[in-house]
């Protein structure tokens, strides 16, 4: 049966396309707009917005670059995604930003910040201090480090953010929230409407573009979607877990090889939008993105303690009827290595099996891996015959 | 992945080896007090916890940079993880076995060998079951952070988290430390059934503030010339301050430490019996390798006379009458732990120190596995050209597994850069 393009889709592929300064970015800064960079879900998208500011997410490029300028700066125990980000940075691909927020959420994150700081262009304009443990105080920590920043934005780019504006950017955000989850219940389906990879390219463009004009193609997107008749069919159906992914080509390979990616376990996918703003309602706007940052819903691998994390990942996992899960351990990601350990036999009790797949950030689906990935495939395709 | 059965053998064996290696220093030669002083305390921490293990008392398993004053003020044995389970893999050679099994349960290898360590150790039941184990993220530590979640996990025992903030100087870092540390007292009183006795950990606190002064005054010993300190004793105090923090044993040893240093100091001589290059040591030389430090002394002439980690604490004393709050504060002030934190604190640090040392050059041992001090090394090595004029060589180790780097290839570069400074100095002579 023949797929049909959704038009929606389509138009974010166009603005990956121009990755790194997107088309949407440069019509941006064509209009005296300014632009912020930050890599790490930590940061608020939502602060930088109420800025009057575009909230631009660094991430390597689609595919696996080349990282001998990165490797002198961050050495190679770091891992392949900062410097990928980096190397992208070195090469200028990010001097249209007006600035750059760190966070200090991994050893990575932190250390971009301190070497970008010490040798780039673009103003580091301070590291946010995010705690990795799940309790009251450290919520109430992180609202006050998220008030600093607040106020360093407003003191270098001379503007003033009210409450009045950081609720209607929450508001904005949560809206893409609830679309995001309104597309991933469409991937429950038996045959659901899209690939992975599609979702992984509307993902992309979510944090390349300015989100007013993103969350009418998210919802064009879904309603093309749906009215599309599309059936899709495989062989299985598997969920991705990695610590971060951006490469929508990894996902297209998978599925050329007659899986079905329905779900992931990502910070550039699932975690990025699971958790909405409006279920932590407080009377202080800080206090709700911090709230939200810190949940539960569906924490990053660094957070502390694991367990709400292998709770979702294995209700997620059930609600999604997946067959079987691929771990992306990307080399020198220690919060995602030392945390797969955590849910990984969980999971296999359960009856779903685990591919642990060495890969670097950005790398597709050839040698090695395509064996692996194949083979992982047909015996999932296997079991579901037995 | 939970272990069922614990296997005391090669616990048993580490405490004799101990004591084998300590007869053998004694009968061999001349042994310093501090030295002596330093394997007496090494197998008294590990018959501590034999017996509690024995007597089925509770004791708790703890990771660097928890403060062992906590312990001492609840009156439990504890024994700080990272570099106990490397010693214990060291002394049974069973790097292989140990590494393999964290392997097993999926501890890749580019996980640091010090939290690698431990885990493989409680994967293969080498350890006596604690009654819970405390840990952090050490401000920045990805490894820190994490381990012990699979070290809980496999003994099926309880973890506190202690969060660190990544600005813990700031009041509101402190005040955050102070509740952190008010959670991880009720966690151990919950875990052992019994109530902090807070004049005992005020007392361990004044231990603590008189070892901290020792330390200060050995850091300045440090950069005598000739220096009377040798390479060793650096990793050896280092060891003893995080075990014996607070504790009466720990302060005698530091004593004993000093006293030779400075008596070797007044008399103007030195550790080295022929100081020919006067060297900064960054970080921690490969544990696995102490041999090599003896082999710059004696062979090389290289006397360090700057380790700003071990030795350059802060200005500010503790205040026994606030004991939270001061643990929180000497966490700051304690310079190991800038590593993992702000890198501009850090950069200060070693600047200050290597002016202060007048130190020729720097010798950054470069832990490979670790990001914090990976994405640091070309920073360090521009910041001390440019802020001292003097060059480092950033020497790729590990820790505690001696596989990555073969001791021969990292004697040949150290030498080819003593060599370069060498010739360096000769040209400007």
């Amino acid at each position: 049966m023949e797929i049909k393009p959704v038009e929606a889709i389509e138009e974010a592929m166009r603005v990956n396309a121009t990755f790194p300064y997107t088309d949407p970015s440069r019509e941006w800064k064509e209009k005296g707009g300014k632009v912020v960079g930050y890599n790490c879900i930590f940061i608020p998208e939502e602060l930088i917005h109420a800025a009057g500011m575009l909230p631009f997410r660094i991430t390597g490029d689609n595919k696996e670059l080349g990282l001998d300028n990165a490797n002198v700066y961050l050495y190679t125990s770091t891992c392949s995604y900062i410097r990928s980000c980096f190397e992208l940075a070195l090469g200028g691909g990010f001097d249209f930003l007006d600035g750059y927020l760190s966070a200090s959420a991994c050893e990575g994150v932190q250390r971009l910040g301190e070497v970008w700081s010490a040798y780039l262009k673009v103003p580091m304009l301070m590291t946010l201090d995010v705690p990795r443990k799940i309790n009251q105080r450290c919520k109430e920590f992180y609202r006050d480090d998220l008030a600093t920043m607040k106020t360093k934005l407003e003191e270098q780019y001379g503007v003033k953010i009210t409450d009045e504006k950081l609720w209607a950017s929450i508001k904005l955000y949560d809206e893409t929230r609830a679309l995001f989850h309104e597309l991933y219940e469409m991937r429950k389906a038996e045959n659901p409407p899209i690939y992975g990879s599609e979702v992984m390219e509307l993902l992309n463009a979510a944090v390349r573009m300015p989100r007013e004009e993103y969350n009418p193609l998210l919802r064009r997107a879904i309603q093309g979607l749906k009215v599309s008749g599309r059936q899709l069919t495989g062989k299985t159906r598997v969920m991705v877990s990695s610590s971060v992914l951006n490469n929508a080509e990894f996902l297209r390979g998978v599925e050329r090889l007659g899986a079905l990616v329905v779900t992931d376990d990502v910070c550039t996918g699932a975690r990025y939008f699971w958790e909405p703003a409006s279920e932590n309602m407080a009377d202080d706007p800080l206090q709700v993105l911090a709230n939200r940052a810190l949940g539960t819903g569906f924490p990053c691998p660094r957070t502390n303690p694991p367990v709400h994390r292998t709770e979702r990942i294995l209700k997620m996992a059930e609600d999604w009827r997946v067959n079987g899960l691929i771990a992306l351990t990307m080399r020198n990601c220690a919060p995602y290595v030392l945390d797969l350990p955590m849910w990984k036999s969980k999971l296999e009790e359960k009856g779903i099996s685990v591919l642990d797949l060495d890969i670097e950030y950005g790398g597709t689906v050839t040698g090695p891996a395509r064996i692996r990935i194949e083979a992982f495939v047909e015996m999932l395709s296997m079991q579901a015959v037995w | 992945m939970n272990v069922t059965q614990i296997d005391m053998t090669g616990y048993d064996k580490c405490i004799a080896a101990l004591e084998k290696i300590k007869e053998h220093r004694m009968s061999t030669g001349p042994i310093v007090k501090g030295e002596e002083l330093y394997y007496t305390l090494l197998i008294q921490l590990f018959r501590e916890v034999r017996q509690a293990w024995d007597e089925g008392k509770p004791f708790f398993l703890y990771e660097m940079s928890i403060p062992n004053e906590l312990f001492v003020g609840m009156g439990v044995p504890a024994m700080e993880y990272d570099m106990i389970c490397g010693s214990m893999t060291t002394l049974l050679r069973a790097h292989e076995a140990v590494y393999g099994a964290a392997l097993k349960i999926g501890v890749r290898e580019e996980i640091c060998s010090a939290q690698r360590t431990p885990i493989g150790i409680l994967a293969k039941g080498w350890f006596p079951k604690p009654a819970g184990i405390v840990y952090t993220n050490l401000d920045q530590c990805d490894n820190c952070a994490q381990s012990a979640n699979i070290m809980g996990q496999l003994y099926d025992v309880p973890t506190y988290f202690l969060n660190r903030p990544f600005r813990w100087w700031s009041e509101r870092g402190v005040q955050m430390m102070v509740g952190e540390f008010e959670d991880a007292v009720a966690f151990l009183e919950e875990r052992t059934g019994r109530k902090m006795d807070w004049n005992k950990l005020k007392e361990a606190i004044e231990i603590s503030v008189e070892q901290v002064k020792i330390i200060r005054e050995i850091h300045k010993l440090l950069m005598v010339k000739p220096c009377p300190v040798r390479a060793r004793a650096a990793s050896f105090a280092h060891w003893i301050k995080w075990s014996f923090a607070g504790r009466q044993e720990g302060l005698d040893y530091f004593r004993a430490f000093r006293d030779e240093v400075k008596a070797l100091a007044d008399k103007g001589l030195g550790a080295v019996p022929n100081e020919r290059f006067r060297l900064m040591s960054l970080f921690t030389p490969p544990q696995n390798q102490m041999k090599m430090l003896d082999w710059l002394e004696h062979d090389k002439g290289v006397a360090l006379v700057s380790e700003p980690y071990y030795f350059r604490v802060g200005p500010w004393d503790m205040d026994p009458s606030k004991p939270l709050e001061s643990l929180s504060r000497q966490y700051y002030h304690e310079s190991y732990y800038r590593f993992y934190s702000q890198m501009e604190e850090y950069l200060d640090m070693i600047v200050q120190d290597a002016k202060e040392s007048g130190a020729q050059a720097a010798l950054n041992w470069f832990n490979s596995k670790c990001r914090m001090g990976g994405a640091m090394s070309k920073i360090v090595k521009d910041t001390l050209a440019d802020k001292v004029g003097i060059p480092t060589l950033t020497v790729d180790v590990d820790l505690l597994d001696p596989s990555p780097a073969s001791e021969k290839r990292t004697k040949e570069r150290i030498e080819g850069f003593l060599e370069s400074l060498f010739t360096d100095n000769v040209a400007a002579a």
